[in-house]
């Protein structure tokens, strides 16, 4: 992949930024692409206890049209529960899988294609009961991996659409959370709350297998095409958070330190799964979306002109790459902010 | 007497029926609105469908229903798993107000589903599971497939749309995939076809069976010469009649077979009888022996033959081809001296039916029943014509 310094990338990518807008009030949050780059679904969070999950219709970096919002069939079109919950959206091949609050306050998995319906119930109670969380759809759209608290605890459950059956991944007295399916759909990448903290876990069928653990919390995994799984990390604790990756059990290497934690996404890789990107939780570098490759070669950044940058996406569509972000507009802003930039030939494909 | 002041509020009501009723529908279309909403808050939409289905009937009685009306429907048929009535509703909708939102929801359920008819045969002995490749993670298009899944199971039968993929149903793996122009149809019988011995086998339900008609008929006879003999011992021994412009009401009883030809069509053998009572004579002149004219009533009857193609579609089948009756018609003389007249006649003539069959036939298998409209016309040498009309109830093999 071309590599550009960093230099060239300050300062050219904000007059390219497309803000993307809706007019409810809120921070926007956790931008997703669609596979082909033609929708990014995000949040609004108004910080009331509201979530809504917003689909935007993407042409050549530019948003076209009005976001349409997440629904439920009926005349009561809102997500239910002591608030609106509407979440953590998961791209599928016609649609998306994310979480949503019902009437009773319970969370549920929904599949929404927008533009062609309202949004659905994945898994009725009577096939699996509990709050699901966690969608995670293998690359070949075979199981669906998600966690129910069915059992009182977080526990790993996988949807086969050969057979249309749920069935539980693990047996296990702990919390797990965060699972990820590697390119092949074979093997799942997953979180455990154990002795204290988080520490990641892979399975293939048969028991889990330890990957990394050790201080704080090694969290939200995702796999690289090569097999490596990318992570967040807390391990110098003090709230610090970092980016690693690990080749195998017991194997880590840190990519970025002090990185800004999105709300609920892993770590963002590009499409080619060369790079991770990032913002900065660090005052003087919070303008910055960072790019550094997995192999730990190089970082590259470009800047936004904007506050506290953070949640990247990156898509590539018609042979160009697009970053999507947060920020605020300004320091004294209410609510961040969602942009599309266009980085093709000027960062990681 | 009644008082004219009684005779105006009368008036009135007589005047205001229409208004009347179209209020009182009206307000039923109210109702079901307001109940529907409720219905659909609570997601009962079982019920939706109900309040939907009763709409319907009010557009017979002149309610337009309301694009919202429509696309509660629409959110009924979609948790119910049927997205044809979908489609349908959604149509519906867009007619009363077009909006890009409904022609993007219509464009996606053209993009995404296709039409299918599946089909197990009475006679299909193996088992018929049907099943998706993969089921897909919509919900809506889970609840499509698991629908087709039960009606199949239960009725043997599926009509309707299913999302694009690969299935199999028993023996037989399929695909519905955007590139169908027609509707796809998957039918699982006893006989196995190889069209011309290349590509797979594949088997086509050979509609056949035996095939009855059964209804009142009405009948007009045309204007002739007829050869007649006297009933009575005292009337001559031969005369003609000409009979005019005469009606006649009865009843026609058919029963025969349908033999398979190739998919689409069937050949149908019937034969029955045919006759009509209760006919009257505009003029009748004896040309032999006395003047016979106005007798006051005619009849007649007749055996038939039918050899007619069927081409069917579904549960619709139209029928048609060439009749050959023997008739024997009936007619009093004004002369009272001269007794009935009577006579015979073979005639060639053309039926066609169209019959749309409603329910299976109880105890019998591939058969459908319903109703059947006819009509057709039989005339003899000397040109005397029977157009006639029936409406029937019809047994009819399944197609």
């Amino acid at each position: 992949m071309p590599m550009l310094s960093s230099a060239l990338l300050v300062g050219a990518l904000p007059a390219l930024a497309a803000e993307v807008s809706v007019t409810e009030k809120g921070h926007a949050s956790n931008p997703t692409w669609s596979a082909d780059g033609a929708q990014l679904a995000f949040e609004i969070n108004d910080y009331s206890g509201n979530i809504s999950l917003f689909a935007a219709r993407v042409q050549n970096g530019n948003p076209v049209g009005a976001p349409s919002k997440a629904k439920l069939a009926g005349a009561e079109s809102s997500f239910g529960g002591s608030g609106s919950v509407a979440a953590n959206a998961s791209w599928l091949n016609d649609g998306m899988m994310f979480e949503g609050s019902t009437a009773g306050g319970a969370m549920r998995l929904y599949f929404w294609s927008p533009g062609g319906s309202m949004a659905g119930e994945f898994l009725k109670s009577n096939q699996i009961g509990g709050d699901l969380t966690w969608p995670a759809a293998a690359p070949n759209g075979a199981a669906l991996a998600f966690v129910s608290d069915a059992t009182g605890k977080g526990d790993i459950y996988v949807w086969d659409a050969n057979t249309n059956e749920v069935t539980r991944m693990l047996e296990s007295p702990f919390t797990e959370a965060a699972p990820r399916y590697d390119a092949a759909g074979n093997t799942l990448a997953f979180s455990r709350k154990n002795q204290g903290g988080e520490d990641l876990f892979t399975v293939s069928g048969g028991g889990a297998t330890p990957l990394i653990g050790g201080q704080g919390d090694q969290t939200r995994p995702v796999y690289t095409p090569a097999g490596s799984i990318v992570y967040f990390t807390s391990e110098r604790g003090d709230g610090h958070w970092d980016i690693a990756v690990s080749s195998g059990p017991g194997k880590k290497k840190i990519l970025a330190k002090d990185v800004r934690l999105p709300v609920r996404a892993p770590p963002a890789m590009s499409p080619d799964g060369q790079w991770v990107a990032y913002g900065s939780d660090l005052p003087d570098k919070a303008n910055y979306i960072y790019f550094t490759k997995v192999d730990g070669s190089a970082t590259v950044k470009v800047d936004t002109k904007l506050v506290a940058a953070g949640e990247p996406a990156l898509v590539t569509s018609g042979g160009r790459t697009f970053l999507a972000f947060t920020a605020l507009p300004d320091a004294g802003a209410d609510w961040r902010q969602l942009h599309i930039v266009d980085i093709s030939g000027k960062g990681p494909q | 007497m009644m008082r004219l002041g009684l005779l105006v509020p009368i008036a009135a009501m007589v005047a205001s029926a229409p208004a009347w009723g179209a209020t009182a529908a009206e307000a039923e279309h109210i109702r079901l609105s307001e109940e529907m909403r409720k219905l659909a808050t609570r997601n009962a939409w079982r019920g939706v469908e109900a309040s939907y289905q009763k709409m319907l009937e009010l557009e017979k009685k002149g309610v337009t229903l309301s694009a919202e009306d429509h696309l509660l429907g629409v959110q009924a048929a979609r948790q119910l798993g049927s997205v044809y009535d979908v489609y349908l509703r959604l149509q519906a909708a867009n007619t009363v107000a077009p909006s890009p939102d409904l022609q993007g929801q219509i464009a996606n359920i053209e993009a995404n589903y296709g039409l299918v008819k599946l089909d197990v045969d009475d006679k299909f002995k193996g088992e018929f599971p049907f099943k998706p490749e993969r089921m897909p993670m919509d919900p809506f298009k889970r609840t499509a497939i698991e629908t087709a899944q039960k009606q199949v199971a239960e009725q043997r039968k599926f009509i309707g749309m299913l999302p694009h993929g690969r299935y199999t149903l028993g023996p037989q793996t399929f695909d519905i995939s955007k590139d169908d122009a027609e509707r796809v149809e998957v039918y699982l019988g006893p006989v196995k076809k190889n069209k011309g011995g290349k590509g797979d086998p594949m088997a086509v339900r050979e509609r056949k069976g035996p095939r009855v008609d059964m209804g009142p008929l009405y009948t007009i006879m045309g204007s002739t010469d007829i050869e007649t003999t006297a009933l009575s011992s005292g009337g001559p021994g031969g005369s003609a009649a000409t009979v005019s412009s005469s009606s006649s009401i009865g009843g026609r009883v058919g029963g025969g077979y349908e033999f398979f030809l190739t998919k689409g069509w069937s050949l149908a053998l019937q034969g029955g009888w045919h006759g009509g009572f209760a006919g009257s004579t505009d003029a009748n002149d004896d040309l032999v022996s006395a003047s016979v004219q106005e007798s006051a009533s005619l009849g007649f009857w007749s055996v038939y033959g039918w050899v007619a193609p069927t081409w069917y579609y579904d549960d619709l089948a139209i029928t048609v081809g060439p009749t050959y009756s023997f008739v024997h018609v009936t007619s009093e003389a004004e002369d009272v001296s001269q007794g009935a007249l009577e006579g015979n006649l073979t005639c060639g003539g053309a039926a066609i039916s169209v019959f749309y069959g409603l329910f299976d036939t109880p105890l019998l298998s591939n058969s459908r029943s319903g109703f059947s409209a006819a009509a057709g016309v039989f005339a003899s040498r000397s040109m005397m014509t029977f157009p006639w009309a029936q409406v029937a109830f019809t047994i009819a093999p399944e197609g």
